[in-house]
């Protein structure tokens, strides 16, 4: 049965570099959830997690051609997806605006006070490779051997990033830990 | 701290924001028609560069014409096409354009107010629908025939301990609220409302069951009912090839194309594109094959027309040069622009009206849409209409006039003068790329 569903998703990836949307959207349609949610763990703003998953989408459709036979399209396709997240904190003028944006307190004034936009925040502040082992494995439920996959570094790179973040983070952890 | 207490604070710190349910259907209708670039490795090279050189055509035109150039600051822009054919109906004409920008082109005048045009380069064409006065983000067909609600499907993979699960949605669009009519597992995606209700296709990836690519429908007044629809056992796709994938709904039929097994090619591995042509009829299941592509072409399905009768895009498959040896320089040189492609209008098992006999260079096909006056057809900087057996060109698209295409993300750029790109056949055109989206009314 395994077998004919690996020949299955070779004749949809074949198809859909024949350019047939159906096919793209049997492999790629239920990528698109969770790509969304990488992506606003990665950018927390709505309107950037979409045009992230719009653009890695567009990328992932353009290069078909290099996946390679028999490998897991999801790791294949939020690397994708993370590394757009990447490209979009590149530009930095966006960044700062949206951090320092007015509206997002006027929006939550609560949650501003709460230790979870301290978090937030922290998270935001991380090294980019750790943020990213960091929300998909705490955020995304990831096993670590999926996201050594998607980060494309060994199993042990992985949990070095993650406990590096947690440490970056014990600050912004710990006080709940105290009060609860 | 431990790794649960870390998970939760992280969950609660970023939060759950839901994806919105169209989203995918956003995503998966704004690939480009298109997709020669996803071919493996040296051939996509070649594809991107490809691609260079027409951009920089493009952006040769833009850098010549700047002052031609008239927008908005809020991202509007209004102009005139350069209309080649006076037509003596009126109406008006949506369409999209590369960057999210939509427009609405006034037919006989040309006419054409823009909107959503972005700043930002790299924009994929995100297709939508215009109806009722308002920008919808799906396709036409999508639309109830009543023009006053859509369907759409979502997918749910991921959870924990379950498999995937699928739904369909209806969205009021005055009221602006979504139903669920139905839900199961696998995954599905929407074709469209026919008789009988909403179409859509089935994929079963569950455990224990094989994989397979059905047919199923659901009537939003009755959603108990909702079948699969076809002959039994159902066309799948689980058979290997030949395969088929169904993609268009019309007058009591769904079509799909057909693929033949890959047959290999002389500088290795293989090739398989859509050969045929397959009608399955929606009342008794019959599935039969109305169009077969000569030897060295592949078919597809790119509209249909006003009396719902499939358009068809004939085209040769490109012959490709030998590969480079592993890290050796692709050999642009011997790159060979392919023949504009053969538009049919398939209107009975091997009866075709051709609209386009592929000798026009200009005539290479981005989109069709057949309605009332005829069937609309957009190419890289023109507007064609084919009307009462004749086919002309409406307007060109002046690569002014819109934000041209610019090369995939991660394209390669060609290192000057490492390769010598061979130069484009006379006439080969180049400009915006349009597509039509609805009716012109």
């Amino acid at each position: 049965m395994e077998v004919l569903r690996v020949d299955a998703r070779q004749n949809l990836v074949r198809e859909a570099r024949g350019g047939d949307r159906n096919a793209f959207d049997a492999l790629l349609g239920p990528l698109v959830a969770p790509a969304f949610r990488l992506a606003m763990g990665m950018l927390h703003d709505r309107e950037a997690a979409e045009d992230a998953v719009q653009e890695a989408a567009f990328r992932a459709w353009r290069k078909l051609g290099n996946l390679r036979e028999g490998s897991d399209l999801r790791p294949w396709f939020l690397a994708i997806v993370a590394n757009q997240c990447r490209s979009t904190r590149r530009a930095r003028w966006w960044g700062v605006v949206k951090l320092a944006s007015p509206e997002e307190s006027r929006r939550s004034p609560d949650l501003r006070l709460s230790a979870d936009l301290d978090l937030r925040r922290a998270i935001r502040s991380l090294n980019p490779d750790r943020r990213l082992a960091l929300v998909l494995h705490y955020y995304m439920d990831l096993p670590l051997e999926e996201v050594a996959a998607i980060t494309n570094t060994p199993v042990g790179t992985v949990k070095s990033r993650i406990h590096r973040a947690v440490q970056d983070l014990r600050p912004q952890l710990a006080p709940e830990e105290v009060n609860s | 701290v431990d790794d649960e207490s870390i998970r939760r604070r992280v969950k609660r710190a970023l939060g759950a924001d839901e994806v919105d349910p169209a989203l995918r259907s956003r995503v998966i209708t704004s690939m480009p028609y298109d997709n020669e670039e996803a071919r493996p490795r040296w051939q996509w090279a070649m594809g991107g560069l490809a691609a260079v050189l027409a951009v920089a055509l493009v952006a040769g035109l833009i850098v010549m014409r700047p002052h031609q150039q008239s927008s908005h600051p809020a991202g509007q822009a209004t102009v005139t096409l350069p209309i080649t054919t006076q037509l003596d109906f009126k109406c008006s004409l949506p369409v999209t354009a590369y960057n999210n920008s939509r427009a609405i082109i006034s037919i006989p005048d040309g006419a054409t107010t823009i909107e959503g045009l972005q700043p930002a380069p790299n924009k994929s064409l995100n297709m939508s629908t215009y109806a009722g006065g308002k920008w919808l983000p799906v396709t036409f067909r999508w639309l109830s025939p009543d023009g006053k609600s859509y369907a759409y499907t979502t997918n749910t993979t991921g959870v924990p301990g379950q498999g995937s699960s699928t739904a369909v949605f209806v969205h009021d669009i005055a009221g602006g609220k979504d139903r669920q009519v139905w839900t199961g597992d696998g995954n599905s995606s929407m074709t469209g409302w026919a008789q009988g209700g909403i179409y859509f296709t089935k994929q079963n990836y569950g455990a224990g069951s094989s994989y397979g690519s059905e047919v199923w429908v659901v009537d939003p007044g009755n959603p108990a009912a909702a079948h699969r629809v076809g002959p039994n056992p159902p066309v799948t796709n689980n058979v290997g090839p030949p395969s088929m994938y169904f993609s268009q709904i019309s007058g009591g039929a769904i079509w799909g194309m057909g693929y033949s097994p890959p047959v290999p090619m002389p500088q290795g591995g293989s090739y398989s594109g859509p050969d045929r042509i397959t009608r399955m009829d929606l009342k008794d299941g019959t599935v039969t094959t109305w169009y077969t592509a000569p030897e060295g072409r592949q078919v597809a399905v790119m509209g249909l027309d006003g009396q719902g009768h499939p358009i068809l895009n004939v085209s040769t498959i490109p012959a490709k040069p030998a590969a480079p040896a592993p890290g050796a320089t692709p050999d642009m040189s011997t790159y060979v622009y392919p023949p504009p492609p053969r538009v049919l209008l398939l209107t009975g098992p091997d009866q075709v009206v051709e609209i386009a006999d592929g000798s026009n260079q200009a005539l290479r096909p981005t989109s069709v849409f057949g309605d009332a006056h005829g069937i609309w057809i957009t190419a890289p900087g023109s507007l064609w209409l084919y009307s009462k057996g004749a086919l002309k060109k409406v307007a060109d698209v002046p690569a002014d006039h819109f934000q041209a295409p610019t090369p995939p993300p991660g394209a390669p750029t060609a290192p000057s003068g490492a390769y010598k790109i061979p130069s484009p056949p006379p006439g080969y055109p180049t400009g915006p790329y349009l597509q039509v989206v609805a009716p012109c009314t």
